[in-house]
């Protein structure tokens, strides 16, 4: 059946350019989901809908993921998967879900100090789970009548930004590292803190632009020439991680500048090996690679969500989750989101 | 409903190949054929007389086989030779031989008890000869030949065959070699016959070896010339060997050594037909040998002294013909025969002394002989007693088989029954049936065949290649080959019916056909494969080297982007047609029109198969066009084109495109219909010509895995067949029955099959089908990995560990250098001679060293004792930095501070953590990079090897 409408397709096709010489200029040869905008094709929906279902069927009852890495950072992964899909999240099929994840995400915070537990990866990716909420979840009757801490995710994003702001003042790279008061820092951390911050800000939380420019000198500070960024310390080291050439390429786009050299160097470092397969931490990689390619470089995004795709496909397991370093709930909620970029439905995906 | 119309071909494919069927676990015994067919399998229960029922191994049911088709049944032979346990050695008629006790002698009958027959009463006309057993140091060292098992033979192409258990060549030069041990003093007793013309060498011992010079006869030892013959004057090689050679139309014995050589005339031989029976005695010791006729006339003798230890036994065919019938080799207590009227019963004693007349009877009481001489009755105790020469003239026996037992002993009869694994046999001069349990059989050989005139009115026709049914028509005969199988036959119409597959084998010699078993691999092979041709493409020297910038089809398409070339420069053919041919990778060749290609597969019309959809998965290669052919690369280029690059391991090439012109391009076929193919290349979709294309060939995925599981054996799978047709083409599928000649299926991937036997050259059957089509053309291209880097290796095989230098600084004096510590104080490496120093070259931002830096430390504090110094030398860092990071290790090592890198530089770091040990004397002892699990461990071994060295008093 899908055949027959896809041969038609390649009839059509191949009328309209029957024309052209041996040539032909390889935008005409694309395939449809290429054009922003596009409908999302089957295969990835389907893909998609069996790893949501995957993490619906394995949220506990408190709302978060247990099994392999667990907390707030990996609840709010799972969190922005429902939210990406496009499903309504107050009243679509995955509305329980979303709420019970925003509820054990907000029930991780310190009261007073903001702070997501255990580390600062945590609360970065729980603070960008909350941003990417905000506004679009009704959170009116989030919680149960009587519930401590019972915070709404206005309030619980705005402790979250104060925590990573006080964080960063304390810590003389200007970034952050695993623990709240620690006075060195990594890019992986400090990634995903500055991601949190930056979607924050984009929903409308004030976040004071020096720190946004102090956590971007660190990146700048961190990346070299030719487009690699170190891990921790001064530049240097030996290895290459396209995780983190992803990350800075990231975060110097979603603060808008694009206009940095070191912005285009790490593009230019992703594009230029859109094929080459991560060293390591293979969803971490892609999760991150998707989002910085889209944001720098549309047409390399195509290209290489082409290639996303057909390994996800493949490795996607019976039961609709993917495996990954840091177990099945990780390993699925960031293949989902590197996927996600295809429906672009969350704000931090915007352009 | 989709059906394969066969079609009938007139040309005629190759298919060659070994076929193999899942081993048992203990070998299965064999079957052979007088025609030179064999089957692997067991005997059945069977009481019909002269038919054995054979259970074959590829067979459900046994098939029954007349004994006059039989060649021989071999069972494996057992690890270690039995020897017989027993008194005497009973020769009958026919050259039989029994091994046994005796129990009584009359008139008429000579009782005797032998294992595993039990008591038998024999006709003494039929016993020729009773010899001692025990105590006669007669030990068997060979006792045969049972046919070719054992044996080995030069030149390669098996130029020997067997017989009734003989050996038998007439092609000039065959040499057949049996490395029995000959003992010190041995008795070597052979049987030779032959047809037409004796011209042979008999060999006992190692002849000379290639790489030996030759030496000329002469020196201290004489040549002593003993017949008429002459010794020819050629080079006498290093060598053990004892030869019986025919020399004209004598035969002598000759042996050569170093310094002496003797010959002797030993007897002449008949024109035409004849045979040779003789026993020769060899005493390695004093190197005589001598010879005697089998039964006790001396014929002649040598001494060649040079006592080594010879092995094995040799028979090479000159230019004559020869049968090996019978040869054996025991132990000889050294005794020499006396020389005895053999034309009169006799009895002779251990003194030396004969008593001539006829054995009247055995006291069993008192031990004795009792002996009718001319003097009267003589009694001899029975251990004096080495021979008894009892029936001189005894007649001539010959029956259907012979059974020879691991013992050594054989015995001649009818074939009565097979029941309870034991074989019943009858013989003339022998009242009791003798009944053997298989297990004690070595071999079963059939008598010589009679002349090759069938008594099967079909057998004509079989020879024609074809055998007529039941209902008259003409079955095709083929040759169905597979492990331990080799047999003519065909097949009979049948049907699935759950026992076996539906292919059910009528071999020529069994008067039953059976089903063949579904686990089968192998082919049946209906016509032989024609030579295969020479390969000009190999010894070609001269070749135009392509272009380097080459305008062609590819190159345009590539170049579209980029600076305009020109394209004028040579036209580009075009697809000659639009016939297709459709490879599987099952082996199976479809013509067909393509129609397209998409995601999911191929599109296909087909005037052979009514399929129409293939998926990808299945398929190996598409030919776009008559002429289309694959593409002459060099070696290199080739795997220059099949390697895939580690960069690349995510989004592997899943395709090569060929051009018209030879062009190969590597991509992702995406799409394909009647005009147009397009193929991504590097995640970009190009669109090309479908003229130009001329074939397409799949990389798998999956092919890229070498499986380390053997794969695995589906026992209840259907059998599958794949028809290999003169013209090239094959279909794969499951048959289900066989109907008026004809083969009838269904395929997985073409639907519904229907082949005509007729138009068949081989049948592929079970798992030979992918061992064929693993050497089809298409399916060696297949893509390979990249090598990892040597630390990637490394690291897959025993986990992560440091690459053990092999830096140019080892062995060397250690670079001088003169560093800041951390604490303030100047540390110069010159003055630390005397004491064993580690280097640690670390910075804080890398992981690894600082995952290392406390075991090094951990380590080298345990030889504090020795005065083993660790420095870390810092790269690049500041006080701070450098501070904290021992802070956060909780270490309070030696820092040495690399300001500006030159210390690094001398020490050649390229990566670290880099850890350098340097002797008490100053030189570059170890070196490692990389940290790792294993660094601990390396360290420690260096350091202990080290200090204890140091230890050592000079």
């Amino acid at each position: 059946m899908s055949n027959k409408n896809r041969s038609h397709r390649i009839v059509r096709h191949s009328l309209t350019y029957a024309l052209a010489l041996i040539l032909v200029s390889p935008t005409h040869a694309q395939p449809p989901t290429e054009h922003v905008g596009e409908v999302v094709p089957r295969d990835v929906r389907e893909m998609y809908d069996r790893g949501l279902q995957y993490l619906a069927k394995t949220q506990s009852e408190d709302g978060g993921w247990k099994g392999g890495q667990d907390g707030p950072g990996v609840d709010g992964m799972c969190l922005m998967a429902f939210l990406a899909s496009g499903e309504d999240p107050n009243f679509g099929i995955y509305s329980n879900n979303i709420r019970k994840a925003l509820r054990a995400i907000i029930k991780s915070q310190n009261a007073s100090t903001g702070f997501m537990t255990n580390s600062m990866y945590h609360h970065g990716f729980g603070t960008l789970a909350l941003a990417e909420a905000y506004g679009t979840v009704d959170d009116r009757n989030l919680w149960p009548p009587g519930e401590q801490n019972a915070r709404s995710i206005g309030a619980a994003l705005e402790l979250a930004v104060q925590c990573a702001v006080t964080s960063q003042k304390k810590n003389s790279f200007g970034a952050w590292r695993y623990s709240p008061d620690a006075n060195d820092a990594d890019t992986s951390v400090s990634g995903a803190v500055l991601v949190g911050l930056l979607a924050a800000r984009n929903a409308g939380i004030e976040v004071p632009d020096e720190a946004i420019d102090r956590a971007i000198g660190y990146f700048q500070s961190m990346t070299a020439d030719s487009g690699q960024v170190a891990y921790s310390g001064g530049l240097g080291g030996f290895d290459e991680s396209l995780a983190r050439i992803s990350i800075g390429c990231l975060v110097y786009s979603i603060a808008r500048r694009k206009d940095m050299p070191q912005h285009k160097a790490t593009l230019d470092y992703l594009t230029q090996r859109l094929e080459q397969p991560p060293h390591s931490y293979r969803e971490y990689t892609m999760y991150y690679e998707s989002q910085a390619l889209f944001q720098g470089d549309i047409e390399a995004w195509q290209k290489w969500n082409k290639l996303l795709i057909r390994q996800l496909k493949e490795s996607q397991q019976e039961d609709g989750s993917f495996r990954g370093d840091f177990g099945p709930t990780v390993g699925t909620s960031m293949s989902l989101l590197a996927l996600a970029l295809n429906y672009r439905f969350l704000p931090i995906y915007e352009r | 409903m989709i059906s394969i119309r066969a079609l009938i071909g007139c040309c005629f494919l190759l298919v060659i190949g070994v076929l193999s069927l899942h081993a048992d676990t203990e070998a299965p015994a064999v079957l052979h054929f007088s025609d030179g067919d064999f089957l692997s399998g067991k005997f059945v229960d069977s009481e019909s007389p002269d038919t054995l029922r054979w259970q074959s191994t590829i067979a459900t049911n046994p098939f029954d086989v007349r004994m006059e088709n039989v060649s021989a049944v071999h069972f494996p032979a057992p690890s270690e030779q039995e020897l017989p346990d027993a008194d005497y050695c009973f020769e009958l008629s026919g050259g039989d031989r029994l091994f046994g006790d005796l129990k009584s002698i009359s008139a008429d009958l000579i009782e005797i008890e032998t294992p595993p027959l039990g008591l038998l009463h024999v006709d003494r006309n039929h016993i020729v000869r009773i010899t001692r057993q025990r105590g006669s140091a007669r030990e068997w060292v060979f006792l045969g030949p049972h046919g070719l098992a054992g044996w080995e033979q030069f030149p390669d192409e098996n130029p020997w065959r067997e017989e009734a258990g003989h050996l038998i060549t007439d092609v000039a030069g065959a040499t057949i070699r049996n490395e029995c041990k000959i003992p010190e003093k041995a008795c070597i007793e052979f049987e030779i016959s032959w047809k037409k013309k004796p011209d042979f060498i008999l060999m006992i011992g190692e002849g000379p070896k290639q790489e030996e010079k030759p030496k000329p006869v002469g020196g201290r030892g004489a040549v002593r010339v003993l017949a008429p013959v002459e010794i020819r004057t050629r080079s006498a090689p290093v060598t053990t060997e004892y030869r019986f050679e025919v020399w004209e139309k004598s035969l002598v014995i000759v042996s050569e050594r170093r310094a002496i050589a003797d010959a002797a005339y030993v007897t002449d031989l008949p024109a035409g037909e004849g045979r040779i029976h003789m026993r020769s005695y060899l005493d390695r010791q004093s190197g005589r040998l001598s010879v005697y006729t089998h039964d006790g006339k001396r014929l002649a003798q040598i001494e060649v002294p040079d006592p080594e230890e010879a092995v094995g036994i040799e028979v090479r065919n000159k230019r004559g013909d020869i049968r090996l019938e019978h040869l054996a080799v025991s132990a000889w207590d050294g005794k020499l025969p006396t020389e005895v009227a053999t034309d009169k019963p006799n009895l002779q004693k251990l003194d030396g002394s004969v008593v001539y007349g006829n054995v009247t009877g055995f006291d069993a009481e008192s031990n004795q002989f009792l002996v009718a001489g001319e003097q009267g009755e003589t009694r001899v105790n029975a251990p004096q007693m080495t021979t008894l020469l009892v029936t001189p003239e005894a007649a001539t026996y010959s029956a259907p088989l012979r059974v020879a037992l691991n013992t050594g002993a054989s015995i001649m009869g009818r074939l009565a029954a097979v029941r309870d694994d034991k074989l019943s046999l009858q013989r003339d001069g022998i009242e009791e049936p003798l009944v053997f349990p298989i297990s004690a059989v070595r071999s079963l050989l059939g008598s010589t065949p009679q002349s090759s005139a069938g008594n099967n009115s079909t057998t004509a026709a079989r020879d024609q290649g074809h055998a007529k049914n039941e209902e008259g028509d003409f079955d095709r005969v083929g040759r169905l080959e597979a492990d331990g199988v080799r047999s003519h036959g065909w097949l009979v119409d049948g049907a699935s019916d759950g026992g076996g597959s539906c292919l059910v084998w009528q071999p020529r010699q069994s008067t039953t056909s059976s089903p063949l078993v579904s686990g089968l691999s192998g082919q049946l092979v209906y016509r032989d494969p024609p030579p295969p041709r020479p390969q000009p493409t190999n010894t070609r020297t001269t070749r135009p080297a392509r272009p380097a910038a080459r305008p062609g089809v590819w190159g345009g398409v590539l170049d579209a982007f980029g600076v305009p070339k020109n394209l004028t420069a040579k036209p580009i053919p075009k697809a000659v047609s639009k016939k297709s041919l459709l490879h599987l990778r099952a082996g199976d060749n479809v013509p067909c029109e393509v129609t397209g290609v998409d995601e999911e597969g191929v599109y296909i019309k087909s005037t052979a198969v009514d399929a129409t959809f293939i998926p990808h998965a299945q398929v190996k290669a598409i030919e776009l066009s008559t002429d289309a052919k694959l593409p002459d690369l060099d070696e290199k280029k080739r795997e220059r084109l099949l390697t895939l690059p580690r960069m690349l391991r995510n989004n592997p090439p899943t395709h090569l495109l060929i051009a018209t012109n030879g062009d190969v391009l590597r991509g992702r076929l995406q799409e394909m219909n009647e005009q147009h193919v397009a193929v991504e290349i590097h995640l970009e979709t190009r669109d090309l010509q479908r003229e130009y294309v001329a074939s397409i060939i799949w990389l798998h995925g999956g092919e890229l895995e070498v499986s380390k599981d053997e794969p695995k054996v589906d026992e209840d799978a259907e059998l599958l067949v794949q028809a290999v047709r003169p013209d090239g083409i094959r279909l794969t599928f499951t048959p289900h029955s066989v109907i008026d000649n004809a083969l009838v299926g269904e395929s997985k991937t073409l639907g519904a099959c229907r082949v005509d036997l007729q138009t068949v050259d081989v049948l592929l059957l079970g798992d030979r089908i992918q061992e064929a089509a693993d050497e089809l053309e298409y399916h060696s291209w297949k893509l390979v990995h990249a090598p990892d880097p040597q630390y990637l290796q490394e690291e897959e095989s025993g986990g992560p560990g440091p690459a053990v230098s092999s830096s140019g600084l080892i062995g060397n004096e250690a670079p001088e250098f003169r560093l800041e510590l951390l604490n303030g104080k100047q540390f110069r490496l010159s003055e630390q001679k005397g004491h064993v120093v580690v280097l640690d070259f670390w910075a804080s931002w890398c992981g690894p060293c600082m995952q290392a830096m406390p075991s090094v430390d951990e380590v080298v504090r345990e030889f504090d004792a020795q005065g083993v110094q660790l420095v870390t030398v810092n790269m690049q860092e500041d006080k701070e930095t450098v501070k904290a990071a021992l802070e956060r290790l909780k270490l309070d090592s030696t820092v040495a501070l690399d300001i500006d890198g030159a210390t690094a530089e001398k020490y050649e770091v390229t990566a670290i953590p880099q850890t350098v040990i340097i002797d008490a004397e100053g030189k570059v002892s170890h070196l490692f990079v990389g940290g790792g699990s294993q660094l601990p461990e390396q360290l420690r071994d260096a350091l202990e090897e080290l200090t204890n060295e140091e230890a050592k008093p000079e």
